[in-house]
């Protein structure tokens, strides 16, 4: 007895001291700007003291961003929706491709390098010059008639075609930014045991069927952690315009103000996660469930 | 007759095939577009630029570009400031992230509730929300326009993304056996001794993943350089790269009011080329990074198994 106390303490202590740098990190460089930045958010800095000084002003700051400010809002909007948008876009298609490369049995090593390439480029400020070029659109241009003649590029009309082009540029977008998720459903369809697939096929289930009876269910944890990697990616890039947004305004000094921007868009980013981790996981643990029996 | 016979049977399996293939194809011509788009344009001339018939094969080649983009961003200087930036805070998150991942998947110790719930948090909250403290704390310390608020933060866990690293390491380690760690412990190991000569040699592809990741986002980053370090001499290629546009944007407004041609040196050629010149050094290093490194992911169990 007097052994297994002194082995569970030292376990603890090697425990402790693996984790004491991550324990200190957390204290310094979140815990005590997270506080204080939420703090902030209710006021402001004292200017007439030097240093660290906060006085309060209660929820002014919300006031000013969601009623008083012109340009918050809208942007947010706009932010949300292009997110929106381009979640589900990004995790379809890299899941589309990951299963059709998991087909495939030549190449594959020259496919999955490939499809992980744009990462390189990624949530750079090298793509994000790019795109100001119009680089996603250039690449499925239909103002050339290189695909579509020109004769029905102007049938459709200007409204139709630039809906067209905004949404195959959205497209060429999601496959860029989906590389490292392809690798990970890739590995997680490569791991489903084919003995599945073959029962299945024996008891005559066609392909569309095995796709969301075998292969959606199996990969569902992959998918939860791909969601939840999309979110923070797509609300971290530098081409996401509330950011810059904040960042403009904390170097105008306006720290309250840009802290209070930053606090609600945190809330509508930790919404969105835990709205997505609860409905995927529920649908894990159906799926484990249903195993089970 | 049965041979037949059979080719009618293969030949729809035959057609689905080609066109996987096709499509995979144009796919990955997708996916290279970008680079090749770059490395073009970075070739052009600025006639050619503008001239739309001209599309992948530029009329004459521009060296040009490259010796204005090297000057205009100061190319091996800031060579040096990002690798510099990069190995170190790459180095730094690779040994806290692993320590912290190692004691989430095998220790039992006050607090790793509260710490793993921390590094969730840490995961989702995004870096503008905590920008203003954390400035404010570098300005303190008198750390602003060094790198060491890019450096620090990385060998205590944080820096970019460092709970997701966490994270990583976290799974890898809980996928991995505990059997030769007990016989390591046996056989009187300590366990600093452990970790380095027992766990660290078959973790080797999760620390590859991560490096691959961390090397990528640092080198790239933009927005916490662009914060903390506003002097030129050492700003890092991203904001560079922005400066580039900033002092093109200005040509480009009169080039457009007169013919639409180029007629300054100055045009977006150069700021392909210098785009292309920031893009290098990560693509030579993912190309002997690659293998082990898309091995490494479907190893470091992060899809479970």
């Amino acid at each position: 007895m007097k052994i297994k106390l002194n082995e569970r303490r030292r376990e603890a202590l090697v425990g402790l001291f693996y984790i004491l740098p991550f324990a200190i990190g957390t204290l310094a460089f979140f815990i005590f700007p997270v506080i204080s930045s939420l703090l902030l958010s209710f006021g402001d800095f004292d200017s007439s003291r030097p240093g660290f000084h906060i006085i309060l002003s209660g929820l002014q700051n919300y006031k000013k961003a969601f009623f008083e400010d012109a340009n918050f809002i809208p942007l947010f909007i706009k932010v949300v929706k292009n997110t929106l948008v381009e979640i589900p876009l990004i995790i379809v298609f890299s899941l589309v491709i990951a299963v059709v490369l998991g087909k495939v049995d030549r190449f594959k090593g020259f496919f999955r390098v490939v499809a992980v390439l744009p990462f390189l480029l990624g949530t750079g400020e090298v793509m994000l010059q790019l795109t100001a070029q119009g680089i996603d659109r250039s690449i499925i241009s239909l103002n050339d008639g290189s695909i579509i003649s020109m004769e029905f590029v102007s049938y459709l009309g200007d409204d139709i075609v630039s809906v067209l082009s905004t949404l195959f540029g959205a497209i060429i977008k999601a496959l860029w930014s989906g590389g490292v998720q392809i690798l990970l459903f890739l590995s997680a369809v490569q791991n489903i045991s084919p003995s599945l697939y073959e029962s299945a096929r024996l008891d005559g289930a066609n392909e569309y069927e095995m796709f969301f009876k075998i292969t959606l269910p199996m990969i569902s944890p992959v998918l939860l952690l791909n969601v939840i990697y999309t979110i923070v990616n797509t609300f971290t890039s530098s081409t996401n315009s509330v950011l810059s947004y904040i960042q403009s305004n904390t170097l105008l000094a306006k720290h309250g103000f840009a802290a209070a921007m930053g606090w609600v868009y945190f809330a509508f980013i930790i919404l969105l996660v835990g709205l997505l981790s609860g409905l995927i996981g529920r649908y894990i643990k159906s799926n484990q469930t249903a195993v089970s029996r | 007759m049965t041979d037949k016979y059979n080719f009618r049977r293969k030949l729809p399996k035959i057609a689905v095939r080609l066109i996987l293939f096709l499509v995979l194809f144009g796919l990955s011509f997708v996916f290279v577009y970008p680079f090749l788009y770059i490395f073009v344009n970075s070739l052009k001339t600025g006639d050619d630029l503008y001239n739309f018939t001209v599309r992948w094969i530029p009329r004459s080649l521009d060296f040009d570009n490259y010796r204005i983009a090297v000057s205009i961003i100061d190319y091996w200087q800031k060579l040096l400031n990002n690798f510099t930036v990069t190995v170190i805070a790459s180095i730094g998150q690779l040994i806290s992230c692993s320590m912290a991942g190692y004691a989430f998947a095998r220790y039992r110790f006050p607090g790793k509730k509260i710490a793993f719930f921390m590094m969730i948090l840490a995961l989702i909250v995004p870096i503008p929300t905590i920008i203003v403290p954390e400035y404010i704390t570098f300005a303190n310390f008198g750390w602003l326009n060094t790198y060491l608020p890019l450096i620090v933060p990385s060998f205590f866990g944080y820096g970019l993304k460092g709970a997701l690293f966490i994270f990583v390491f976290r799974q890898f380690y809980l996928g991995l056996p505990r059997e030769l760690e007990e016989a390591g412990k046996i056989d009187g190991c300590g366990f600093i001794r452990i970790f380095t000569k027992i766990v660290f040699p078959v973790s080797r592809s999760s620390y590859l993943v991560v490096s691959v990741l961390a090397i990528v986002w640092h080198w790239n980053d933009y927005f916490e350089p662009s914060m903390y370090i506003t002097e030129k001499s050492k700003a890092l290629f991203s904001s560079a790269i922005a400066n580039i546009s900033a002092a093109l944007s200005l040509t480009e407004g009169s080039l457009e009011t007169t013919t639409g041609v180029a007629s300054s040196g100055i045009d977006n050629a150069v700021l392909f080329a210098g785009a292309f010149l920031v893009v290098l050094p990560i693509l030579i290093a993912f190309c002997f990074l690659q293998k082990g490194f898309i091995e490494g992911i479907e190893r470091s169990g992060l899809t479970g198994e």
